[in-house]
Order: structure tokens, then C-alpha cells, then sequence
């Protein structure tokens, strides 16, 4: 990698300092780690487990990590059956300077501000047209920019 | 012959066999080439590397301190120089002739491994140097810690109207203060605030953008080459807007100059 002292500062702060609700788990390699994301109390999700892979290319931060769910997908109209996550900041959104910590962050507030548990309109032809592919390879149509 | 061809045949011969290893015979031409052409700064500061090669380091230091003497901008002289006086433990002399042989290549754009093995030995003595300065404090803390609290123990013993919730008061905020000495000596980690946004890590090139945040020169220009915004504010930014941040960049070498374990 190119900027190596990035994800190891990135996961020594991210242990040193936790957040609530977010837990760093399996990093054994350090350019694939798993995350577990816990839904906020007061919230749809209140109670429930999640599990974030994040995979990071060979110049990241310049350029995104991947991010989905594992295991257990939350139902939010932003998250496609198969992990997928519609989020502007993980792609075109993209800045250097965001980090594991601050997706985590953005994505626990696009859970909690959740109103209904539904799949978003289009999962199943979405889900049918991506399989085996990378999240980072397809043309997002952001549903609303608000999260 | 005359003296001056002379002596460049002695010292031609003398370089092949420190080429060969021969450091010895390599010593005696140059000591008979310097017979003959007694002030060449090159045939000073060859003799003092290969003195320093069978491990004579005063031999060393002394020529390479001739060296200067002829030619003060010598970068060779005063790389030997700070080589021999670090391996007789004269660690802080030894960093003015590594900085000085630094400054010096840089100003005279010699060979490019040569300025990079200076740079190399000067951060490699730096390194050495916080070890041992951190080392030292950090035994006078546990030192100090120690009889303190040996005499805590004693004052306890000794006078038995002492108020004893408060003597166990102070005897944990010492204990605390200490424990945060020790840590502070034990402290590798930059600031964040010489840190760049995207690396993380400390700038050695800091470049500035329009919004007035700093980045790594490097990481910023590869994020500008195919985007055209500030990462930190967002504001439109093109790789033509940036400009070095020298503020910044003196607070740094000041930094690292105080933190030498960083480099």
C-alpha cells in the first residue's frame, strides 16, 4: 500500500478512543477489516447486530475503500438485499480525508434515521444485474442526498 | 615528475587498493601522496575513511578535521568527520557534522546516494539520540519515584500522628503524576495538528490549498489530478492553487528537531 501509516493509525485511534456502537473486529489483514455496527437506541434498529466489510484498495485513501454488509442486512431503503449500500460517500462522494470511523458514523445516522423498514424500490433488479460484482463498479442514482 | 603529478599517482594507487580493501596500504600512499601535495583536501579525507575502515576513529576524525581546514565546504570531510566522532559516542558533535555535510551536499548537488546515505546517517544518529535522551529520563523518573515513595513509607513509620487518609491522598496523586511522566517519555506519536489529513501521517512537504488546509504535497497533488476540490471543505481546488506552507513547514523540522525519533 501506499499510505501505510494511515490504516494502521486509523485502527490504533479507532481502538484507543471507541465509539459507541462501533466495534472493530477481525483486521488480521490490515487491508480488509470487519466491523460490527449496532443499531442506535431509540431507533428502528435498536438492538440489532450488524457486520461491515470494508475492503481498501492499494491508494486508498485517495480513492475509496468498498463497503457492504455481511451476514445480516439490515431493511433500509437505502440497502440492497445483497449488501449493497446506497451512500453517496462511498463513491462520487468520496473525499480523503473521511475515514472507517466516519463511514461508520454516516451510516449509523442513515439507520437511525430510518421511518419505515422497507428494501429500496428497485432491490430486485438491482440484486439480479449486480451479482459478483464490486459495489464501486456501478452508476449510483442517489435516491436523496439528505443522509 | 613533479610533486602535484606525483602525488595524483600515489593517490590513484591508493584509491585502487582501498577499492580492494587494502586499508593499509591505502593509508600509506595517501600518507606519501600528501608528501608531496600537503594541502589537498581529498587526499585528507581519503586517508580518514580508510583509518575509519580498520576502525581507527581518532586517526579519522583528525584528517578529516584537516580536510576542512583546507577546504571548509568539504562535504566528504565533515561526513567522515561526523562518521568517527559517532563511533567515539560524541553524539551531539557528530549531528553538527552529519547536518553540516547535509547543507553542504545539498548546496553543491553532489551524487545523489551519497547526499541520501548522509541523510541516512544523520536521522539514524537523531533516532539513536532520542533512545538514549528518553532512556535517561525516563531512569531519573523511576529514580526520583522510587525514593519517594521509600520515604513515604518511612515518614509513615516514623510519626504515627500523621493523618493517614491524606498521606495515602498523596501518595496516589504522586504516583499518578509519575505514571504520567513516564508515559509522556514513552510519547512516539505527532501531533495531530503536523499530521496530514489524508496520510495521517507527519508532513514532510506541507502544501497548502485556498481553503488555508495543509496536506502532504504528494497525497494532495494525487487527489487533485483527478478531483477539483479541498478534501477537508470541499471548496473548488486545482492542482495549480497550491502553494508550499513554509510556517508550517519550519514548525515541523522544529518539531522533528525535538522529537528526533520521528524521523
Amino acid at each position: 500500500m501506499q499510505y501505510t501509516k494511515r490504516l494502521q493509525k486509523e485502527l490504533q485511534k479507532i481502538q484507543s478512543t471507541p465509539i459507541e456502537g462501533i466495534t472493530v473486529g477481525d483486521v488480521s489483514n490490515l487491508q480488509k477489516w470487519v466491523v460490527q455496527l449496532d443499531g442506535a437506541k431509540g431507533t428502528l434498529y435498536e438492538g440489532e447486530h450488524f457486520t461491515l466489510q470494508f475492503c481498501f484498495p492499494n491508494n486508498y485513501p485517495l480513492e475509496s475503500p468498498e463497503v457492504i454488509f455481511i451476514g445480516n442486512v439490515p431493511i433500509h431503503e437505502h440497502v440492497y438485499s445483497n449488501g449493497h449500500i446506497c451512500l453517496n460517500v462511498l463513491y462520487d462522494g468520496w473525499s480523503p480525508v473521511l475515514s472507517v470511523s466516519t463511514i461508520c458514523l454516516s451510516l449509523q445516522s442513515m439507520l437511525s434515521s430510518a421511518t419505515q423498514k422497507v428494501r429500496p424500490r428497485d432491490n430486485d433488479n438491482y440484486v439480479r444485474n449486480c451479482f459478483g460484482k464490486s459495489p464501486k463498479q456501478g452508476r449510483w442514482l442517489f435516491h436523496d442526498d439528505k443522509v | 615528475m613533479d610533486s602535484g603529478r606525483a602525488a595524483k599517482h600515489l593517490k590513484d594507487k591508493g584509491n585502487r587498493c582501498y577499492a580492494e580493501h587494502k586499508y593499509k596500504d591505502a593509508i600509506r600512499l595517501y600518507t606519501q601522496a600528501i608528501e608531496h601535495d600537503p594541502d589537498c583536501d581529498i587526499l585528507y579525507s581519503n586517508r580518514a575513511i580508510s583509518y575509519f575502515k580498520i576502525d581507527e576513529y581518532k586517526e579519522s576524525e583528525n584528517d578529516s578535521r584537516r580536510a576542512i581546514q583546507i577546504d571548509s565546504k568539504s562535504v566528504k570531510g565533515h561526513y567522515y568527520l561526523a562518521q568517527s566522532l559517532e563511533k567515539q559516542c560524541k553524539l551531539d558533535e557528530a549531528d553538527n557534522s552529519y547536518y553540516k555535510a547535509l547543507v553542504l551536499s545539498k548546496e553543491k548537488s553532489v551524487r545523489e546516494d551519497l547526499f541520501l546515505s548522509i541523510q541516512e546517517s544523520l536521522f539514524g544518529l537523531r533516532r539513536k539520540k532520542s533512545q538514549r535522551d528518553v532512556d535517561l529520563q525516563l531512569k531519573v523518573v523511576k529514580d526520583v519515584k522510587k525514593y519517594t515513595m521509600k520515604m513515604m513509607d518511612r515518614c509513615e513509620e516514623l510519626d504515627p500522628t500523621i493523618e493517614i487518609e491524606e498521606h495515602s491522598l498523596k501518595r496516589y496523586q504522586l504516583n499518578s503524576f509519575f505514571e504520567q511522566k513516564e508515559q509522556q517519555h514513552a510519547q512516539s506519536e505527532a501531533p495531530d495538528y503536523l499530521c496530514c489529513k489524508i496520510t495521517f501521517d507527519i508532513m514532510r512537504d506541507p502544501w497548502i490549498t485556498p481553503s488555508g488546509v495543509t496536506y502532504e504535497k504528494k497525497a494532495i497533488k494525487e487527489h487533485l489530478e483527478f478531483h477539483s476540490f479541498d478534501p477537508v471543505t470541499r471548496e473548488p481546488c486545482k492542482l495549480a492553487d497550491i502553494r508550499p506552507n513554509l510556517l508550517a513547514k519550519e514548525m515541523i523540522e522544529d518539531y522533528l528537531k525535538k522529537n528526533p525519533n520521528l524521523f
